[in-house]
C-alpha cells in the first residue's frame, strides 16, 4: 500500500527531463491585419485584409486567410519591384515588408504567396515572405487581380542527438604510393609490352601479306 | 622510345605536416604596466591583459601566468622572494624565478596590495576601504585585521611599524605595530595637497610644506613651484616646472630638467626626453651630484612613451625599459635598443589577408603601371619594349648571380601562394603586417590620427584601403601593402557610416559606403555599382532591413523584426565564396543539387532558453528556414558554407555542447548526367539565378554532441572549392582543432536505417551522435597557447591547402590540408624508388623490344 502511494506521489510531483516535452500552450489569438502594398516602395496603400486564428498550441499551425480589396495592374512597374507589407502590430509604425520583381508576379499571372512569421504570444508580425507562385519573368498577363495563397511560417524543431552504443572507428590508413597506384603501373607495363611488340608484328604481317 | 622522354615534366612538391615548418606561433603577454627587476638578470612584468611573466635578459618570456582570467585587472607587488597579486577576489603569491603558485586565498574588496619587510620577515598588506589586513607572505596566514577608517595608501615600513596614509584634510599617518597589534594615528598641521613617497610624505600649501618622516612632522618654507607628482618607488617629487626635489626633513632640489619622463634607481635618477626617432637619456647620480648624457636611436618613428623604468645593473650598466603607445615593450641601454617585444600583436581585434604581388608583377612594376595608364594599340609596342627591357635586366642580373631574391625582404608571393600579408588591427590603434611564411613583422602603422577603424580592403596588387570613422566624417586612407606607406587620403564629411559594401573580392574590388540617411558613395569610381543589395542587422532594435542601391541612394526592399525578448548571439554569411560543385553524384545514378544561394546569411538568437536559427536570403529577405532548439544558453557559434549550416551551442538541459548541422538542397533531382550535359551543349544550361526567383529549398537537419566548448569556428577555403572542407575550431582549451565536414552532414544515416532516400549519399559516414575529438587533428599539437579568440581562413594556390590564423593574445598561423594527399608529396615519398621504377621500366622496354626483335628475326629465318 505504502509502495503504491509512493508511486502515485512520484507520478504526481516527480519531474524528469525527457525528449517528449509538450510545448507550452500560448494564448489563443484571432486578429486582423491590413495587407499593404506599394508599386514603387514609397507610396503604400491597403491591398487587403489578413485574418489569423491561433489555437494557443504551438504544435498546431494557426489558420490564416486573406481578402484582397484593391489592386491596379496598370500601376505595376514592370522593370522594378512590387512590395507588400504588414504593420508589426496595430500600434506600430514599423512596416514588415517584402518584395519581388514585378516581372515574376506577371509571369505567374498574379498568382502569389504570402508567408507570415508571427510572435503568437504578442500577436506581432515578425517577417513576411512574398513570392510569385510560378518561376519566370514576363511583361504581360491577362490576369487582372492577384490570387493569393497564404500560410503561417512555422519553426522547424531541431532534432536531438540519437544515442546508440558508440563504436571506436579506426582512422583511415594512409595507403602507400604503390599500393594506391599499382594499377597505373600495370596498365603502363601492358602498354609498353604492346608498343614494343606491335611494330614488329605489323612488319611481319605486311611481309606475309 | 623517345616518346618516354615526353613523360618527364617538372613538378613542385612540399612535404606534409612538418612541425614548425607548416605552422608558427607568437607568444605574447600584452601591454606592460608593471616592471620590477628580479635576480639572475630576470625581470618581472605585469600587463593590462591580466598576465604576470618572468622575462629573461634577452626579452624572451621564461614563464607567464594568467592571474585569474584574461583581461581581468591585476594588482601586483613584488619582492626579491615573492610576487603577490590580487585579481578577481583572489590573493595569490608566486615565486619570481619560475612563477610557481605558492598559495592563493579568496579575499574580497581589496583596493591595493603592498609587500612590507619587518624584522627579516615579509608581510603582505591588503588595503580595503575601511581596514588593513596583514598576511604572512610565505604562508598566507592572516596575522591581523586593523580597522582604520578611510585610508589612501600603504606607505611602507619604518622602525618595525607599518605606515598608512589616512584620508584626512590634514596629512595624517597611521602606524601599525604587527607584534603588539597597536595602532597609532599622528597628524600634522597643514592643510594642502598630499603626496606620500617611499619613506616620506609631504603636504603643500602654497609656499609652505609639511614633511612627514620617521614619525615626525616638519613644516618648511617651499622654494619651488607646485608639486605635481611623485616618481615611483622613490622619495623624489616633481614640480610643475619639471624640477625634482628629494623629500626628507631637509628637502633639497636634485635637478631642473625639461619635459620628459623620470625613473628612479637606488641612488640614481634617470630622465629621458623623446624626439621623432631618438631620445636623450640623462643619468643623474644623486650622491655624487654628477650626470651622464647619451643618445639612443630608435629604429623608426618613436611612438609615445607611456611607461619608463630604469636601473643600474650590478656592473653599473644602465638598462631601461619602455612601454610605448603601440603597446611594444622595449629594452635599451645607454647606447642602443637591445630588443623589442611587439605586444600590440597580443591585443589584436581583427585580422585580414592581403595578396602579395607575384614575382613577375613585383619586378615589373614599371610595366604594370605603364599598361595601367595606357594600354591602347598605339602604346602597346612601347609597353612591349618596356617589358622586354625589364626581362633583359632580370636576365643580366641572373647572369651576374644576383637573381636569388630575398623573399623575406622583398615581400613577394611564393610559388604556392602561401606567402600572404597578414594584417592585424590592434587595440593599440596600430596595424601590424606580417608574412604568413615568415615569423616577422614587416611593418606597423599607427592610425590613431584617423579615427576609429572600420574596415580594410585590398583594392589593388599592392594597394590597401583603410576606412575610418571619425564622428560623422569618414577618413579613407590608401596605403602600400608592402611598406605601409600612405599613398593618399580622403575625407568624406558629414557622412554617418551605416555600412561599407565590398562588391567583389577579385583583384580590384569595388567599395561602396552607405550613410545612415541611405546616401551611397562609390569609393572606387572605376568599378560600376549596379543592382546591389545589402542588409543591416540592428541588434539594439532587433530589426533587419534589406536595401537596394539605385544610383546614389538606397531603397528599402524588405524588413523583419525579431521578438523583443530575442537576443542576437551569432551571425554567419558566406559572401566570399560561391558553390564550385553545384551537384553531388550520390553514387546511385542520381545527381542532387545544392541550394545555390550566395546571398544566404544565418542569424542565431536566444529567447528564454530556446535557440532560434534563421537562414535568410539577403536580397529578397525570404526566410529559408527557422530552426529551434530547446534548452540552450551561453554563446553560440555559427558557420555557413555553400549549402551547409553549422551551429555550436551549450545545451543546458543535457549539460553538453552540441552542434546542429543543416543542409539545403534544391528539389530537382536528375537520375543521370545526360540531362545536364544535353542542356549544357544545347545552351539551355542556366547558371545564373535571381534571389527573387529561387524556390524554397529542401532542408535536412541533424544534431550531434561535441566534446568541448569553442570560441570561434570557420570553414577552410580553397582556390577551386574542390577539396572537401574542414571545420576549423578554437576550442576553449586554446587548441585549434579540425573536423572534416563529412562528419557534420545532416544526411548521415543510422546503421539500422535501411530505407533509401532520394538525397542519401552512401559515402557519408554512418550516423553517430558524438562527434570525434581525434588528437592528431589538433593543429596546435603540444603547443601551450593562450588567449586564442578568433579565427580567419583564406585560400592558397595549392588546392589542397588553406591558411588559417588564430589570434587574440597569442598568434598562430597554420596550413590546413583537409584532404592531405592529392597535390602534396608525403614525407615517405621515395624519390629514388620512383626513379628506379622508371629506369627499370625503360630497361624492361628495351629488353622486351630486343627480345621480340630477336624472336621475329628468328621466326623469319625459320620460314
Amino acid at each position: 500500500m505504502i509502495f503504491k502511494f509512493a508511486l502515485l506521489f512520484l507520478a504526481y510531483f516527480g519531474s524528469c527531463d525527457d525528449d517528449f516535452d509538450i510545448p507550452e500552450l500560448g494564448s489563443s489569438l484571432k486578429a486582423s491585419y491590413k495587407l499593404m502594398h506599394s508599386y514603387d516602395g514609397k507610396n503604400w496603400e491597403e491591398r487587403g485584409t489578413i485574418t489569423i486564428t491561433s489555437h494557443g498550441d504551438k504544435r498546431r499551425k494557426p489558420l490564416i486567410s486573406i481578402k484582397n480589396h484593391s489592386f491596379n495592374k496598370e500601376k505595376l512597374d514592370l522593370d522594378g519591384l512590387y512590395y507588400v507589407g504588414i504593420y508589426k502590430d496595430e500600434d506600430s509604425k514599423l512596416l514588415i515588408q517584402s518584395a519581388i520583381r514585378t516581372c515574376n508576379l506577371v509571369a505567374a499571372d498574379l498568382l502569389d504567396n504570402v508567408s507570415v512569421y508571427l510572435d503568437l504570444e504578442k500577436g506581432q508580425i515578425l517577417a513576411v515572405n512574398y513570392q510569385a507562385s510560378l518561376a519566370g519573368c514576363a511583361y504581360s498577363t491577362s490576369a487582372a487581380f492577384p490570387q493569393t495563397t497564404m500560410e503561417v511560417g512555422m519553426v522547424k524543431e531541431a532534432l536531438k542527438p540519437i544515442y546508440t552504443l558508440p563504436k571506436v572507428e579506426d582512422p583511415q590508413e594512409q595507403q602507400s604510393f604503390f599500393r594506391k597506384y599499382w594499377w597505373v603501373f600495370l596498365i603502363g607495363f601492358f602498354i609498353m609490352m604492346n608498343s614494343a611488340g606491335n611494330p614488329q608484328a605489323q612488319g611481319q604481317g605486311q611481309a606475309q601479306g | 622510345m623517345w616518346w618516354i622522354l615526353a613523360l618527364f615534366v617538372t613538378v613542385s612538391g612540399i612535404y606534409e605536416d612538418q612541425v614548425g615548418e607548416y605552422d608558427w606561433s607568437l607568444s605574447h603577454i600584452g601591454k606592460v604596466s608593471y616592471f620590477a627587476p628580479a635576480s639572475s638578470g630576470r625581470y618581472i612584468v605585469a600587463t593590462e591583459r591580466g598576465i604576470i611573466a618572468g622575462l629573461r635578459s634577452n626579452g624572451k618570456a621564461e614563464w607567464r601566468k594568467i592571474v585569474s582570467k584574461l583581461d581581468n585587472p591585476v594588482l601586483i607587488t613584488s619582492s626579491s622572494n615573492f610576487i603577490a597579486t590580487f585579481s578577481d577576489n583572489q590573493v595569490s603569491v608566486f615565486t619570481p624565478h619560475d612563477g610557481t603558485l605558492q598559495w592563493t586565498k579568496g579575499i574580497h574588496d581589496v583596493l591595493d596590495i603592498k609587500i612590507v619587510a619587518l624584522s627579516m620577515k615579509e608581510y603582505l598588506c591588503l588595503q580595503k576601504s575601511q581596514e588593513i589586513e596583514v598576511l604572512e607572505l610565505s604562508t598566507g596566514e592572516s596575522s591581523r585585521v586593523f580597522s582604520l577608517g578611510n585610508v589612501v595608501k600603504i606607505i611602507g615600513a619604518n622602525d618595525g611599524e607599518i605606515e598608512v596614509q589616512a584620508k584626512e584634510e590634514i596629512l595624517t599617518i597611521w602606524t601599525i605595530n604587527i607584534k603588539t597589534g597597536k595602532t597609532e594615528k599622528v597628524s600634522g598641521s597643514l592643510k594642502g595637497k598630499q603626496f606620500c613617497l617611499k619613506n616620506a610624505c609631504v603636504s603643500q600649501d602654497k609656499d609652505k610644506v609639511e614633511i612627514y618622516e620617521k614619525g615626525k612632522f616638519f613644516v618648511k618654507e617651499w622654494k619651488g613651484k607646485n608639486i605635481e607628482k611623485t616618481i615611483n618607488n622613490s622619495n623624489y617629487a616633481l614640480t610643475e616646472d619639471h624640477e625634482v626635489y628629494e623629500i626628507k626633513e631637509n628637502y633639497r632640489k636634485i635637478v631642473a630638467a625639461g619635459p620628459g619622463i623620470f625613473s628612479a634607481g637606488e641612488d640614481e635618477l634617470f630622465w629621458i626626453s623623446p624626439s621623432s626617432t631618438e631620445f636623450i637619456l640623462i643619468i643623474y647620480s644623486i650622491n655624487e651630484g654628477t650626470s651622464k648624457q647619451a643618445k639612443v636611436i630608435y629604429k623608426e618613428k618613436l611612438p609615445q612613451i607611456e611607461h619608463f623604468w630604469g636601473f643600474l645593473t650590478q656592473k653599473g650598466e644602465f638598462v631601461g625599459f619602455l612601454t610605448l603607445s603601440d603597446f611594444s615593450f622595449t629594452c635599451f641601454t645607454s647606447t642602443e635598443i637591445k630588443w623589442v617585444r611587439e605586444e600590440g600583436l597580443g591585443h589584436l581585434k581583427h585580422v585580414y589577408f592581403a595578396e602579395l604581388p607575384n614575382k613577375a608583377l613585383h619586378h615589373s612594376n614599371d610595366y604594370v603601371s605603364a599598361i595601367k595608364q595606357d594600354n591602347s594599340w598605339v602604346k602597346s609596342p612601347f609597353n612591349f619594349l618596356l617589358r622586354l627591357k625589364i626581362q633583359l635586366q632580370s636576365f643580366s642580373l641572373w647572369l651576374e648571380g644576383k637573381s636569388k631574391i630575398d623573399e623575406e625582404k622583398e615581400l613577394i608571393q611564393d610559388v604556392f601562394g602561401i606567402n600572404k600579408l597578414i594584417l592585424g588591427v590592434s587595440a593599440s590603434n596600430y596595424i601590424f603586417a606580417l608574412q604568413s611564411l615568415y615569423k616577422n613583422t614587416v611593418w606597423k602603422k599607427s592610425f590613431i590620427e584617423y579615427g576609429e577603424f572600420y574596415q580594410l580592403v585590398q583594392t589593388g596588387i599592392e594597394e590597401i584601403l583603410l576606412i575610418f570613422k571619425e564622428n560623422t566624417n569618414i577618413k579613407l586612407v590608401w596605403i602600400l601593402s608592402t611598406s605601409g606607406e600612405t599613398i593618399k587620403t580622403e575625407t568624406i564629411k558629414d557622412f554617418d557610416l551605416l555600412e561599407a559594401i565590398i562588391l567583389d573580392k577579385t583583384e580590384k574590388p569595388g567599395v561602396l559606403l552607405v550613410s545612415n540617411s541611405l546616401k551611397v558613395k562609390n569609393v572606387t569610381k572605376d568599378v560600376k555599382a549596379e543592382n546591389i543589395y545589402f542588409y543591416k542587422i540592428d541588434p539594439k532594435e532587433n530589426t533587419i532591413f534589406g536595401y537596394k542601391i539605385i544610383g546614389e541612394n538606397s531603397h528599402l526592399v524588405w524588413s523583419m523584426a525579431l521578438s523583443a525578448q530575442e537576443e542576437i548571439k551569432a551571425f554567419a554569411t558566406e559572401k566570399e565564396s560561391k558553390i564550385h560543385q553545384p551537384a553531388i553524384a550520390t553514387g546511385t545514378s542520381r545527381l542532387i543539387y545544392k541550394h545555390d544561394d550566395a546571398n544566404m546569411f544565418a542569424l542565431a538568437t536566444i529567447k528564454s532558453s530556446d535557440l532560434y536559427i534563421y537562414v535568410i536570403n539577403g536580397v529578397s529577405g525570404s526566410i529559408l528556414a527557422k530552426l529551434r532548439q530547446e534548452g540552450v544558453s551561453g554563446s553560440v557559434n555559427l558557420v555557413l558554407h555553400e549549402n551547409k549550416l553549422i551551429g555550436h551551442y551549450w545545451n543546458s538541459k543535457y549539460s553538453r555542447y552540441e552542434m546542429i548541422a543543416g543542409e539545403f538542397f534544391d528539389s530537382q533531382v536528375d537520375t543521370s548526367a545526360t540531362h545536364v550535359l544535353a542542356s549544357y551543349y544545347e545552351g539551355t544550361f542556366e547558371d545564373k539565378y535571381s534571389s527573387f526567383d529561387l524556390a524554397n529549398p529542401i532542408i535536412f537537419t541533424q544534431t550531434y554532441a561535441f566534446p568541448g566548448g569553442i570560441k570561434d569556428m570557420k570553414v577552410t577555403r580553397t582556390l577551386q572549392g574542390i577539396t572537401t572542407p574542414d571545420l576549423v575550431m578554437i576550442l576553449n582549451t586554446n587548441q585549434v582543432y579540425t573536423l572534416n565536414l563529412k562528419w557534420l552532414s545532416a544526411r548521415r544515416k543510422q546503421e539500422e536505417d535501411k530505407t533509401e532516400g532520394i538525397f542519401d549519399q552512401p559515402n557519408l559516414p554512418i550516423y553517430k551522435p558524438n562527434l570525434p575529438l581525434v588528437q592528431h587533428n589538433i593543429l596546435t599539437y603540444y603547443m601551450n597557447l593562450d588567449g586564442l579568440e578568433q579565427l580567419e581562413i583564406t585560400w592558397t594556390l595549392l588546392e589542397s591547402t588553406s591558411l588559417a590564423v588564430a589570434y587574440g593574445l597569442d598568434f598562430f598561423v597554420v596550413r590546413v590540408m583537409p584532404e592531405k594527399s592529392f597535390d602534396i608529396l608525403t614525407r615517405e615519398f621515395s624519390r629514388s624508388t620512383i626513379v628506379m621504377t622508371i629506369l627499370g621500366l625503360i630497361l624492361l622496354n628495351v629488353v622486351v623490344e630486343r627480345y621480340f626483335s630477336y624472336k621475329t628475326q628468328r621466326n623469319n629465318f625459320k620460314q
